[in-house]
């Protein structure tokens, strides 16, 4: 079973962002990347398809980002992914969906799929947008924001559990498929000592968008146009008063009269 | 030579020999353990075993060690008067008079008489304390060893009436040598039993024989006892770390094909270590100071000892084996130690303290915590995220690493990098730099700095987590990441001296760092502080002060002997009450070893038995000289109901004196 897992790299979730001065994007130092918080559950419920199905299965994370990258592509290789493909390229940097989405598509076509799974968005720009592209170019089914998950005996199909309001969704679909995934599927392991050695001599097979035919349009579909720093907030203010009901009085007067929202 | 004297002789070599071998199969069995240099500093080594073996001072830090002085040195001399009635046996005409002279003789032969008497006073009150007063250290869940423990303190008390009963009758015999001056107590032995009308020379025999047989079997008997530490003890305090306790074994990353890190089989621990499951005398000291044990917890470093020491005479080969089948390997964990015992530990140093032989019970739990982490990649949940953070943000409180000065805001605290050189390097260390009440006391100590005029500079986002935490949480290869980018950022600045308020920083630095290559003086602010009080560049009002108890941190006080500073910069500025259990052998808050980031439920919680201890005090503060205490105590305070009490840093108490 060929089992996909894909990943972006991301800003550390505690990083302080702060926007450029261009408005072009965020300041770089001082911001550590991780791999995308949703991303690590398609990565452990890669490794443990993989586990389950036995067999000559693989586990091949790609990954479509800098040359930084790297490092976290390390990262998932030490977790236990058996090889990775990393589609480092320039033009990836616009941030455009649809062109990370193509070079994922040519990157899994590649490399050969039965199943693909990632998060179920990325925690840097949370468009969540990838997947459902990727599984347009590829014709393949997608279940979203996945909590639960069960290969079928014979592995051609899967079994997903989804939360909705008051209660889950189970979805039956056929493979390959697309499984984007939600906190609460799996616990991420953590990459044991022998598995980070094992890493540095796994094979990662670095493709620019021209060795994956992938052809940048001269206008992306969708571009970021400015990004704007939030108008700094004018702080929290504490209602303080003896008693709980002048507290309240207070803060009713407060938000009828200074913030007008009532 | 008599028939009797042949068969004695024959008897004699044969139990030496059988003793040899046994004896040989144990150096073997070490031999199957990790290599480890203890063969340095001889001098200092010898000196160990005097102090602590012949002066038995650890041993006689309780009560009850004294009757181990008593059974120890009279098992000494009375061994020689053993051996010098054997020979007497065999080679008829032999005694010790003709090797030392007839006075001096005659000296041991009194200390013989007179210390038989105090070893069964000794006796008795083993036995009284083992059978009927049953106190908490000798709690043990193994059977066998009361039994065991009933066997060798009848043995002995047997032994000890024969040799009164031989003498006896040597006495009635007409011995020349043994006489009522210098043997008292076996001339009223013969006095008492000498109208029974006894066949003199069949009595001496029977009572000659059983006396022998008794020592052939104790022989062979000791070492397949929990009395192994007869043989164990005294090369263990030989061969003790003459280093830091504080230092644990650095592990050597280099090997890329290696598929196994830390200890998960005995003959995965270093000869010493396994050395250390021979000493163990089975005294319980360890358990009583233990915290885990004091709370409830599944850990007792005793317990640990025992049953690995279980587990290394069910794995060990045959008397003759050779190569692996020495010591068999097999899973420690969970039969012979479980993860809740491990993960329970906070790494406190108290059982190491009061051990008499010196065994050292951390390093060996860290080693199978080091292989359940790094190898297994199995911990308990919690720990993951706090890894996580000590990786990505160099801290394991999950705040982004570039807001590390942050606390500093306002300051005016210079930055390392836009100094480059300067006396003092403030180690801020992770709590306070991140924690909210850390900065607080990060935010006292340079005032006082300030205020004393001291040439001080912080790295800011440079300063990554010492790496205490990760190396004790067992993932060594964590540690030593941020150890050596500490030291690279370390080595690019001209300093005197690196000054922290965290106890564990302190101990890394200390003990720690120069492992890997960076030695600087180190001090604890309470050090500095107490400089800076002394040459009076800090003046603190002398008009008592607030009253408030002072705890000893672990990492500051047992592991590095920091006792006298932090008291005495808190009575320049307070006044100081002590806790019963202080100094050296003070009570872990909790928070060591990584346990600051575990979840407590097992038994019940460290810290509040600790604030417990200190409300008992009836003081309304405590001081403490280590963030993670501070947090434990507030936490305490908190969960009892009882914040009228406050917890304060001594950097705090000394600038409020100061003024504020």
């Amino acid at each position: 079973m060929k089992i996909i897992a894909l990943m972006k790299r991301v800003p550390d979730t505690e990083a302080r962002i702060l926007v450029n001065q261009e408005g072009t994007g965020i300041k770089d130092d001082g911001i550590k990347y991780v791999i995308s918080t949703y991303d690590e559950y398609g990565i452990e419920q890669a490794l443990r398809v993989k586990e389950k199905a036995g067999g000559p299965s693989t586990v091949t994370a790609v990954c479509a980002g800098p040359e930084e990258a790297t490092e976290l592509i390390r990262t998932a290789l030490a977790m236990g992914a058996d090889d990775a493909v990393h589609v480092c390229d320039p033009a990836l940097a616009s941030g455009d969906p649809f062109l990370a989405a193509a070079a994922l598509a040519a990157a899994v076509k590649e490399s050969g799929f039965d199943i693909i799974f990632c998060g179920k968005q990325a925690i840097d720009d949370d468009m969540g947008q990838v997947q459902t592209i990727l599984a347009e170019m590829l014709d393949v089914p997608q279940v979203n924001v996945v909590t639960g998950f069960e290969l079928s005996g014979d592995g051609s199909r899967a079994t997903l559990r989804r939360r909705i309001e008051g209660g889950d969704e189970m979805i039956e679909t056929a493979l390959p498929a697309i499984v984007s995934c939600e906190k609460g599927l799996n616990e991420p392991r953590y990459a044991s000592l022998p598995g980070i050695m094992k890493a540095k001599k796994k094979e990662i097979r670095t493709k620019t968008l021209a060795d994956l035919g992938v052809a940048v349009p001269g206008e992306a579909r969708s571009a970021i146009v400015r990004w704007v720093p939030l108008p700094k907030s004018s702080g929290c203010r504490m209602v303080q008063a003896e008693e709980a009901r002048d507290a309240v009085r207070e803060l009713v007067k407060l938000l009828r009269d200074e913030s007008k929202v009532i | 030579m008599t028939a009797g004297g042949v068969v004695l002789l024959v008897l004699f070599a044969a139990s030496f020999a059988a003793f040899g071998l046994v004896v040989r199969f144990l150096c073997r069995i070490l031999a199957a353990g990790k290599p480890e240099n203890r063969f340095n500093r001889v001098r200092d080594r010898v000196w160990a075993v005097v102090v602590y073996v012949g002066a038995q001072l650890r041993v006689l830090a309780q009560p009850a060690g004294l009757g181990h002085f008593v059974i120890f040195w009279g098992f000494v001399f009375i061994t020689i008067g053993t051996l010098d009635h054997m020979l007497s046996q065999m080679f008829g005409g032999f005694t010790l008079d003709r090797i030392v002279g007839r006075t001096a003789g005659s000296a041991i032969l009194l200390l013989q008489d007179v210390f038989g008497i105090l070893v069964i006073v000794a006796l008795a009150v083993a036995a009284l304390r083992r059978f009927v007063l049953k106190p908490e250290r000798l709690k043990i869940d193994d059977p066998k060893v009361p039994v065991q423990a009933g066997l060798i303190l009848s043995l002995i008390f047997v032994l000890i009436l024969l040799m009164y009963g031989v003498r006896g009758t040597e006495i009635l015999m007409g011995s020349e040598r043994i006489t009522r001056a210098n043997a008292p107590v076996s001339a009223a032995a013969a006095a008492a039993v000498g109208g029974l009308g006894m066949n003199l020379p069949i009595a001496y025999g029977v009572l000659s024989w059983l006396h022998n047989g008794i020592i052939f079997f104790f022989l062979l008997y000791i070492p397949f006892s929990k009395h192994i530490h007869i043989l164990g003890a005294i090369p263990n305090v030989f061969f003790k770390n003459l280093g830091s306790t504080g230092t644990l074994s650095r592990m050597n990353f280099e090997d890329d094909a290696a598929e196994k890190f830390g200890v998960s089989e005995l003959p995965d621990y270093t000869w010493k270590q396994l050395l250390d499951l021979y000493a163990c005398t089975e005294c319980g000291r360890c358990q009583v100071a233990c915290p885990a044990y004091r709370t409830g917890k599944p850990l007792s470093p005793y317990r640990v000892i025992h049953r690995l020491r279980a587990r290394l005479m069910s794995d060990k080969g045959g008397l003759l084996s050779k190569g692996e089948a020495v010591l068999r390997k097999t899973p420690i964990v969970p039969d012979a130690v479980s993860e809740d015992e491990i993960w329970s530990c906070t790494t406190c140093g108290a059982c190491m303290q009061e051990c008499p032989p010196f065994i050292e019970h951390v390093q060996k739990l860290v080693d199978l915590r080091r292989h359940l982490v790094m190898t297994e990649s199995r911990f308990p949940a919690e720990m993951q995220p706090v890894f996580k953070n000590m990786e990505v943000n160099y801290n394991p409180w999950a705040i982004g690493y570039s807001s590390r000065a942050d606390w500093a805001e306002g300051l005016d605290v210079p930055l390392a990098s836009s100094r480059g050189s300067f006396d003092v390097l403030l180690w801020v260390g992770c709590a306070g730099s991140f924690d909210a009440r850390g900065q607080k006391v990060s935010r006292a100590v340079a005032a006082l700095l300030r205020r004393a005029g001291v040439d001080f500079a912080i790295l800011g986002a440079e300063e990554m987590c010492c790496g205490e935490t990760a190396r004790r949480m067992g993932n060594e290869y964590l540690a030593q990441t941020l150890i050596q980018s500490n030291i690279e950022t370390l080595k690019k600045y001209r300093f005197k001296t690196l000054v922290t308020a965290c106890p564990h920083g302190y101990n890394s630095f200390r003990a720690e760092y120069p492992q890997f290559g960076l030695s600087v003086p180190v001090r604890h602010h309470s050090e500095l502080l107490l400089e800076l009080v002394a040459a009076k560049k800090l003046s603190p009002r002398r008009d008592g002060g607030p009253r408030g108890a002072f705890h000893d941190s672990c990492y500051l006080g047992r592991y590095n002997g920091v006792l006298r500073q932090p008291r005495r910069v808190l009575s320049s500025a307070a006044r100081v009450v002590e806790f019963p259990r202080r100094r050296s052998r003070s009570f872990c808050c909790g928070a060591g070893g990584g346990r600051m980031w575990m979840e407590e439920h097992l038994g019940t919680r460290i810290n509040e038995e600790r604030t417990r201890e200190l409300l008992g005090l009836g003081v309304d503060r405590v001081f403490t000289a280590c963030p993670y205490c501070l947090t434990m105590f507030e936490d305490g305070l908190k969960s009892l109901g009882r914040e009228d009490v406050k917890a304060y840093d001594i950097a705090e108490v000394l600038l409020e004196a100061c003024g504020g």
